[in-house]
């Protein structure tokens, strides 16, 4: 051997290695094949070896495609990423897959979608990037989560997904920085998620966090945004408001003249909201090669929200280190691990009564002023400022006192009261990650234990201030409340995967278990005064601590107990594909839930799912078309089951009866002394089982043009069964709680389809990616017991949302609209029951908060260091019910409720009167209803990358500066602040007045060295 | 090195299979069911139930009876400050009311808790614990029937706990209803396990006992029109001598907290003083009453709440009809009601400039006091009176003179009147019950269905909500119209003589007809 080799002559080689963009490639590994002989390219992608004459390179670099090429003097070699390749991986749990096997629908989100966005959570980012996601969000204030929903509204109140990061189930993923984020799938289809069995009916999300890659590499990504609110609604101003109650009847001129300065006319909104700012830093320090991958990073990321003063804040510090390291070669050891710390100061909005500023500035009269001097202060003011009895007046400090409204008397505040009256701020501390051990004993073979964990403490401190405004807001005392909260999950998981080739039969299988455990210890309490003690030493805010509280002051104390969750669950799954044309894939997982969430004869839960592809582009007729624009065609079929118990809402042993203590009875007058009463807790239900929902999905994927056109086509029909239903009363003559029953089925079915184009015409490289999904959403079943579930209720007008057969999940539930009766200017409803009077049974299905269909597109362009990025993303068939108004109270009204109203002088118009008999029903009528259809455009981001040549003399790598509008444009009819923010769950699409998406003017830079 | 790999794998999954015990997690702080009724500690913790369950519905119970009747305007701070309320008392409710909705499911609740206790509790047990405590949930029967037929008419019987498959009950015919609540009181009555007092001002008794389980058959009796048996049980009640007119203090103060469990208190909900457990105590009862505090001033000299929605406002119309019965400056009038003047002079005034919707008279006797409040104006702990001596004695009254005993009868009247300094009357009618009735009884929840029972309730009731009065700071007086369409308010015969059952009800149960006109 040794003497061949010296025979056969050597030459040199030499050359650079560049990637897509031309940019040269540091540390790519150059190896002559069937040798040991290599180098690793140097910082500016050169290379110099010496071969055997006519021999073959390999160069290979993480992440991207590998390229084997026959030497020769002198080499330009460009190497492809990976990602856009056909034999791209994608994540499916317990294992990777090559995207051309899958045979169920995933979506995949990648890092370019996520990073230099304006979202501090990683979920916002696949709305608008993949078909079928929906994201629909209470609230948009600074630290607030989205709910997602995959594939329409399955489970009854709780929709959302289950989390797994790097393996481990997450309840919360808010800790992670959407920059350390390489990609996000989405397990869609039944048959996908049924690897997660149990706690996949409502979808999955895998979240794959950054890896290192490349021979040393450090990153530092910073994002500076301005932020204001976007769509203000119009309200009626001083004048209008005045005459409206004047012909309401609750107010008189006389009024008026005693109350009103006559010049006032204040809009609520500049007193409510100010421009802001939010600020993103990330420094990420990576590096990769076949021996392991680290990837060090660090970021900060702050958003202090539009509202004045310290209501809505958000800070999360976050720290990621992801290492794996191979210490023999069958013995690897991966560990992916965050330490996060936020702070938030938060109030509650998308609240119908009273004290939200968000709903205040909409409703507050134009007549009062934000802030009066003490020398001119109203009359009711005046009044509270002198009377010792009452709560403070609250002011600036500079002599300024903030406005009380007397013409509302309830707890709709002055907005600069609510944010002086108290805060709540909590602090919140993670590690969470995962460690696993991988044994590669023999090809093909790998047995991984990974253990998961969650150390999470969250404590939340807030004091509420005495104030007054009037007797239904007020205190006269101080109150301090606090938190602690240490949740502490783990999950222990041992599984095999085994993949061999016989022949053309390929076959994989996964076996494994699952173990999982979390426990709570959780403490919370307040002090407070009462109204004959103030509660605290000095009524200042150095003084507002439990520390020091006065002896008299009242105490409530909770928790101080340990609760405790577990599961476990088996799975299996194999794959077999047959000369890259037939694929099937087998899974089942058994799982148990612990008898706090179901009776322990029904805790075990069998998922099963089953699915198929055919590649008809690799049939041998097929080539022998040679059609050769055309890359892929594959069809896809699959069904599975997955379960659920969220719509328990994490509320335990519901299931069982059992005897409780509802309150103590004083058992005598002339002292204190009390017994205890005990009741039954609940009806009783040994039967709740799991909710099971079942899917089938066929799919077509589709690659042209070298694969420059692809394209996916998706049809599911998921239908939820035994539905968990919790809450309910089937009569008010039961007399008790009557426990979550499986009780009914809801039906999701739709059309997905994904298209993507991208080319290059010289220099320019552009590509169009855009997605657009149907839902049509239908309850088929309800228990007869129980008939028609009653969901949300808004004040104290009944029910206004649904859940009934043949109908939408939690529809609007309301009169409709007929028009204005002329004579008495009162709202008419339709008879829908025919039965001659306008009664609560005539109430119907009025609307649905349930978009039929949802669509994106991304638009991305690059021309000589010059790139632009434009998104949107859109909804419609939804409705908005606008329920931002109030008969009770004298509140200021959106224009359009009023402007063609009733009244003696308009007795054709088209609202009713002011002060209508039936205004309370009027509201919750199908007047109110308006459509949910918007276009966002989420994106125009415009950057520019310096030429490296330049920056490479200051030792910079790569330096890209960019500009953004993000949220910036909306396209819709809606009159409220945002129609992509309102109520979730049972609420969902009521405004109640939530907290809008604001607009953000973004400047950033990503550098790399 | 292979076979140590398989050694793990093997071992990990037999450690995970060995941890399905640990799926198994005990409830904390709650007890079995069926195990609960073994001794008489825990026998007498359910009993106790039943009361603390007259205590949860006790704001919404009260408040919905005075607001039905012509004896109070909804009021509050403004119009719309309570549209529920204003609802009830212009007579604009449906089933969507939630007020009246948790009337109803709250006697519901009583009657599972009764039921509960006749179900768990053997009746072979032969402690004395046992025995008071089916007699007590019979009792309690027979009193949440009676107002469940007096108020819908044909509510479903619900005589045991339901299982799933029996959720949807239907209606129930009213002969079938009053024989229950017969049978359930006279059971209880016959007993022998009901308390007793044991003398006339014996005020630490405070469950209920034999003589208000005859009241409450006696109201039973003559709803329908049984005025002999009816009048019967009353008199048991009368002649027992165990209760009596309160006359220890002023009669506009026999409400207050020293008089709790007094000789006239029939059957009230406890509360204590207790500064440990202000929360305990909870109501919204008091701080219904008086007038909006945010628009009058002076009342603090007289000990009077800090806190006062005014949700209760008296009608001038009551007023007036003190004033037609015994003048303008008789005793019981003074210390019922208080006339805006009476106030002016005691220093109470309306806020400069403001109005509240209110005649200006203002309700004395059920005054909420700060004397009583628990650090905070929704800790009170006056006890909340469901059933007052004086109310038995007018059925009494009425009941013997139906049934042709009017000397008796006259001189009950006679007696009540004395107790405020009033002349006896010579001579009585039903008018002079009805009159007499309304203006000793103000207190007594009893106005809308005594209206209804009497027949009256159209007449008097079918205008209101047509106009809603304002007292400005003067004194002066003036109506305002919100409702303009007559066929929308005011009570209507053939539907308001019934109270809607709730929407959920219809909505869920097939079996139940709502009752006409709703």
């Amino acid at each position: 051997m040794l003497g061949i080799t010296v025979i056969m002559a050597q030459t040199s080689v030499k050359g650079t290695v560049t990637d897509n963009n031309g940019e040269p490639m540091i540390g790519v590994s150059v190896l002559e094949k069937g040798t040991a002989n290599g180098v690793i390219t140097d910082l500016d992608g050169n290379f110099a070896l010496r071969v055997n004459r006519g021999s073959i390179l390999v160069f290979s670099y993480v992440g991207y495609v590998t390229q084997e090429l026959k030497a020769s003097a002198n080499m330009k070699v460009t190497l492809k990423e990976d990602s856009k390749s056909l034999e791209e991986l994608v994540v499916i749990g317990y294992g990777v897959q090559k995207k051309s096997d899958l045979t169920g629908a995933i979506s995949q989100v990648k890092s370019e979608d996520i990073n230099n966005r304006t979202i501090t959570d990683a979920t916002q980012a696949l709305q608008g990037k993949t078909a079928g996601v929906v994201v629909s969000n209470t609230s948009a204030k600074p630290g607030a989560t989205g709910t997602i929903r995959i594939r329409g509204i399955s489970s009854n109140y709780d929709s959302g997904p289950l989390y797994v990061v790097d393996g481990s189930i997450m309840e919360d993923i808010s800790g992670i920085d959407p920059n350390n984020i390489e990609s996000m799938e989405v397990l869609k289809d039944g048959a996908s998620a049924a690897i997660y069995g149990a706690r996949a009916g409502n979808g999955v999300v895998l979240i794959t966090t950054k890896k290192g890659k490349g021979d040393g590499k450090v990153s530092y990504d910073f994002q500076f945004s301005s932020q204001h609110i976007g769509h203000r609604p119009r309200l009626m101003n001083a004048k209008e408001y005045m005459q409206y109650y004047l012909e309401d009847g609750r107010f008189t001129q006389e009024k008026y003249d005693k109350d009103y300065d006559g010049f006032s006319n204040t809009d609520w909104f500049d007193v409510t909201f100010e421009n802001s700012v939010m600020t993103h830093h990330n420094v990420s320090f990576q590096s990769g090669s076949d021996k392991g991958t680290t990837f060090v990073s660090l970021s900060y990321q702050s958003n202090d929200g539009t509202l004045k003063g310290d209501m809505d804040k958000f800070s999360r510090l976050s720290g990621m280190v992801n290492i794996t390291r191979k210490f023999k070669p069958w013995l690897e050891i991966t560990s992916n691990n965050q330490i996060t710390k936020t702070n938030m100061v938060t109030f509650s909005d998308n609240y119908e009564y009273g004290n939200n500023p968000i709903l205040s500035c909409m409703q507050l009269d134009p007549l009062t002023a934000a802030t009066y001097p003490a020398s001119n202060l109203p009359a009711n003011m005046r009044a509270i400022l002198e009377d010792p009895s009452k709560g403070e007046l609250l002011s600036d400090g500079n002599g300024n006192y903030y406005g009380v409204s007397s013409f509302m008397l309830n707890s709709t505040i002055n907005p600069l009261i609510t944010s002086h009256i108290g805060r709540e701020a909590i602090r919140s501390f993670s590690v969470v990650g995962s460690t696993a051990i991988n044994l590669p004993p023999f090809k093909g073979f790998v047995f991984t234990s990974r253990l998961g964990y969650q150390l999470r403490n969250t404590e939340t401190y807030g004091y509420t201030n005495d104030y007054y405004v009037n007797s239904n807001a007020y205190s006269n005392w101080l109150e301090a409340t606090a938190s602690e909260s240490s949740p502490k999950f783990w999950q222990w998981e041992n599984f095999a995967n085994y993949a061999t080739a016989i022949g053309d039969h390929s076959i994989s299988g996964t076996i494994g278990t699952s173990y999982n455990e979390s426990r709570t210890f959780s403490m919370s309490g307040a002090y407070s005064g009462n109204e004959t003690t103030i509660g605290f030493k000095y009524d200042n805010p150095d003084f507002y601590y439990w520390a020091y509280a006065t002896g008299g002051a009242d105490k409530t104390l909770s928790g101080g107990e340990p609760i405790y969750t577990r599961t476990l669950s088996y799975f299996g799954r194999l794959n077999w594909s047959y000369a890259n044309r037939y694929l099937l894939q087998v899974t089942l997982r058994a799982d148990a839930a612990d008898t706090s969430v179901l009776p322990a004869n029904k805790r075990w839960g069998y998922f099963p799912a089953v699915s198929v592809g055919w590649t008809l582009s690799n049939e041998p007729f097929f080539k022998r078309l040679n059609w050769s624009n055309v890359n892929q065609i594959k069809v896809r079929a699959s069904w599975g089951q997955n379960g659920s118990t969220a719509s328990l809402m994490g509320r335990r042993y519901q299931y069982a009866s059992v005897m409780s203590s509802n309150g103590s009875y004083p058992i005598s007058t002339s002292t204190v002394a009390y017994g205890t009463s005990y009741v039954p807790t609940s009806t009783g239900n040994n039967n709740l089982k799991w909710e099971t929902s079942e899917q089938f999905n066929v799919g077509l994927d589709f690659r042209f043009f070298d694969s420059r056109l692809s394209a996916t086509f998706d049809y599911f029909d998921k239908k939820t069964k035994d539905l968990i239903v919790t809450g309910v009363t089937p009569s008010n003559t039961i007399g008790v709680t009557v426990s979550p029953m499986n009780a009914g089925d809801v039906d999701n079915k739709g059309f997905e389809f994904e298209l993507g184009w991208q080319d290059n015409i010289g220099d320019f490289h552009y590509s169009v990616n855009a997605n657009i999904a149907t839902l049509k959403n239908k309850v088929t079943y309800v228990e007869e017991s129980l008939g028609k579930i009653d969901g949300a209720t808004y004040h104290q007008l009944g029910t206004i949302t649904r859940f009934e057969k043949d109908h939408p999940a939690w529809y609007f539930y309301g009169y409709k609209f007929k028009g204005v009766d002329p004579n008495t200017g009162n709202a008419v409803f339709e008879d829908t029951n025919g039965d001659g009077a306008v009664t609560n049974d005539d109430k119907t299905e009025i609307g649905s908060g349930i978009p039929t269909y949802t669509y994106g597109i991304t638009v991305e362009a690059d021309y000589k260091g010059f790139d632009l990025r434009v998104f949107g993303s859109g909804q419609g068939g939804n409705q908005i019910w606008c329920l931002l108004d109030r008969s009770d109270y004298a509140v200021n009204k959106m224009a359009d409720f009023v402007e063609n109203r009733w009244s003696s002088s308009n007795t054709g118009g088209t609202s009713p009167r002011a002060g209508a008999s039936n205004y309370a029903e009027y509201m919750l009528s199908s007047d109110r209803v308006y459509s949910g259809a918007f276009f966002k455009i989420k994106q125009i981001q415009l950057g520019y990358t310096l030429p490296s040549s330049l920056t490479r003399r200051i030792k910079i790598d790569r330096l890209r500066i960019y500009g953004s509008l993000d949220d910036f444009f909306t396209f819709t009819n809606y009159i409220g602040f945002d129609p992509e923010i309102s109520g979730t769950g049972t609420s969902m699409g009521v405004d109640r007045g939530s907290y809008p998406n604001t607009k953000k003017v973004v400047l950033g830079l990503n550098v790399t060295f | 090195m292979k076979r140590l790999l398989y050694i793990l794998f093997a071992s990990s999954l037999m450690l995970t299979t060995a941890c399905e015990s640990k799926l198994d997690i005990d409830e904390h702080g709650v007890l079995p069911t069926d195990k609960f009724y073994s001794n008489d500690a825990e026998i007498e913790s359910a009993n106790l139930s039943l009361y603390y369950q007259l205590r949860s519905m006790e704001y919404t119970f009260m408040i919905e009876q005075q607001l039905l009747s012509d004896n109070f305007w909804a009021g509050g701070g403004v119009r719309g400050d309570n549209p529920i309320l204003e609802k009830t008392n212009e007579f604009t409710f449906d089933g969507e009311n939630d007020y009246i909705n948790s009337i109803f499911s709250n006697l519901y609740r009583l009657n599972f808790y009764a039921n509960t206790i006749l179900e768990k509790v053997s009746e072979e047990n032969a402690s004395a614990v046992a025995r008071r405590a089916r007699a007590e949930a019979k009792a309690f029967i027979g009193y949440a029937y009676f107002y469940l037929t007096a108020y819908w008419g044909t509510p479903p019987l619900i005589d045991h706990c339901l299982s799933a498959d029996e959720y949807w009950q239907p209606n129930c015919d009213q002969a079938t209803l009053w024989a229950y609540c017969e049978k359930n009181l006279t059971e209880a009555i016959n007993s022998g396990d009901l308390v007793e007092k044991t003398d006339l001002h014996d005020n630490e008794t405070w469950r209920i006992t034999k003589q208000t389980a005859q009241a409450i058959l006696g109201k039973v009796y003559m709803w329908q029109g049984r005025y002999s048996e009816a009048a019967a049980q009353f008199e048991a009640v009368r002649k027992s001598n165990k209760y009596a007119l309160f006359t220890e203090d002023d009669y506009g103060n026999m409400n207050m907290m020293a008089h709790k469990h007094n000789v006239e208190s029939m059957l009230e909900v406890n509360r204590s003083y207790d500064t440990a457990n202000p929360g305990y105590s909870f109501t919204l009862t008091f701080c219904t009453t008086n007038w909006r505090v945010d628009k009058m001033n002076g009342h603090l000299a007289w000990g009077i709440n800090y806190l006062g929605w005014g949700f209760m406002g008296p009608q001038k119309g009551l007023y007036d009809a003190f004033v037609a019965r015994d003048g303008d400056n008789d005793y019981r009038r003074k210390q019922t009601l208080k006339s805006f003047d009476e106030l002016a002079e005691m220093g109470i005034h309306i806020n400069d400039g403001e109005d509240i919707p209110s005649d200006g008279v203002f309700m004395w006797k059920t005054r909420s006091l700060s004397e009583s409040l628990i650090n905070s104006p929704f800790a009170d702990a006056r006890n909340i009176r469901y059933m007052r001596y004086t109310e038995v004695l007018f059925c009494d009254a009425e009941c013997l003179l139906q049934s042709g005993d009017k000397a008796t009868a006259l001189s009950i009247v006679n007696e009540i009147r004395a107790r405020s300094f009033l002349p006896a009357l010579t001579d009585l009618t039903m008018d002079d019950i009805k009159i007499e009735k309304r203006l000793e009884c103000v207190d007594d929840w009893t106005r809308f269905m005594d209206l209804v029972r009497w027949g009256d309730a159209y007449e008097v009731l079918k205008d209101q909500g047509a106009y809603m009065p304002f007292c400005n700071y003067k004194g002066v007086v003036t109506h305002r119209t919100f409702n303009n369409d007559p066929s929308q308010f005011g009570f209507k015969k053939g539907k308001h003589e019934l109270l809607p059952f709730p929407s959920s009800e219809i909505r869920t149960n097939p079996n139940i007809k709502q009752n006409p006109g709703y």
